[in-house]
């Protein structure tokens, strides 16, 4: 009797590892961090935990990072090596900050080196990294096969906030793509809220007043 | 004219940036692989960086000049020592040591010269040395 039973389980099911077969049926965004964290300073169940969390936030990381340095290529070494540095680092994270809010903060560390040491890697000043990054925009633009999407006032946002310094960029998309808090916004940058308010205030005025010198 | 655009006045501009299809199915096995091997890419990442190579580049100049300075240190000070040894200390130690009589009278005659000309008396056993001392009987007292 046992053996017919046997016979009767399909294949497939008894094949794969253990994370493949649990990860099919937890659903990574429904999982609490915490819970993320737990699965993860267990040794035993360390690679599943750390599958679930790429699962959970890489979507946002990637996108948070392809606003910054605008090609597909660039961000896709950046978002591995920002979730190798997580795998490195969250044995010793504290849940003094929450996941999210310190990922963003790996992620945009990483950012903002990438972009300082591409200035630094050209000595002369003819050469500047944010109209590289524009003109990287505009390839895409002209070759919709490109991963971009996007229509004009779309494209408009994204070359007015390139003429932003860097850590504003940051401020300006936290806030505007990524609806997040001043407080979380603090966390990830360091930065006081009322810096972070005044920041973003100013990158919005530079920004309408971009949109309305090419609406002229 | 047309009207200024404000922000927050317009529907929320949408994000842009599309990845290509699947890219998300297969990051998290990407990175996986990563994980597997950091360490073998840490040391090669190590050794291309230019701000480690400078680093290396400076410390290897520094030492060069260091040993070099060192060096040249060291020479002055045996100069220094030997220039405070007094002529007369010396004939002692070579007295001492056996050094041959003869080597003793050409350094006395060299100490007492010291630069100016010989005296009478320097002259007079120049002459006495080339004159009257035949070299066999030299070679037989040696």
């Amino acid at each position: 009797m046992a053996q017919a039973q046997n016979q009767a389980i399909p294949k497939q099911a008894s094949g794969g590892t253990l994370s493949q077969k649990m990860s099919a049926k937890i659903n990574p965004v429904a999982l609490e961090d915490k819970e993320l964290i737990a699965r993860f300073k267990d040794v035993d169940t360390r690679n599943y935990a750390f599958n679930l969390l790429v699962r959970k936030y890489q979507e946002r990381i990637y996108h948070h990072v392809r606003k910054m340095v605008i090609d597909h290529d660039d961000t896709d070494d950046l978002t591995q090596e920002i979730f190798i540095k997580a795998w490195k680092g969250l044995e010793n994270f504290r849940e003094e900050s929450q996941l999210f809010t310190w990922l963003y903060r790996v992620a945009s560390n990483e950012c903002i080196t990438f972009l300082e040491k591409k200035k630094r890697r050209f000595f002369l000043p003819i050469h500047d990294v944010k109209k590289e990054l524009l003109s990287k925009l505009n390839s895409m633009t002209s070759n919709k096969s490109i991963h971009v999407t996007g229509e004009e006032i779309e494209m408009k946002l994204q070359k007015a906030i390139l003429q932003l310094p860097n850590k504003q960029r940051l401020v300006f998309n936290m806030k505007y793509f990524d609806d997040m808090t001043y407080e979380q916004m603090s966390e990830v940058l360091g930065t006081s809220v009322g810096a972070l308010k005044a920041s973003y205030h100013h990158a919005v005025k530079k920004i309408e007043e971009s949109l309305n010198k090419e609406q002229i | 004219m047309k009207k200024q655009i404000k922000l927050d006045e317009i529907d929320k501009i949408q994000n842009i940036f599309d990845t290509p299809q699947g890219y998300f199915d297969g990051l998290p096995q990407q990175i996986q692989k990563q994980i597997q091997q950091p360490q073998k890419q840490a040391v090669w990442q190590l050794s291309l960086k230019p701000k480690y190579a400078l680093v290396a580049a400076s410390f290897v100049v520094l030492l060069i000049f260091g040993v070099k300075f060192l060096l040249s240190t060291q020479i002055d000070g045996e100069q220094i020592t030997l220039a405070e040894v007094s002529e007369q200390q010396i004939r002692q130690y070579l007295l001492q040591d056996g050094v041959h009589e003869h080597d003793l009278m050409d350094l006395y005659i060299q100490s007492t010269n010291n630069g100016q000309e010989k005296s009478e008396e320097a002259i007079i056993t120049d002459e006495i040395l080339e004159t009257e001392i035949d070299i066999d009987e030299i070679e037989e007292l040696l």
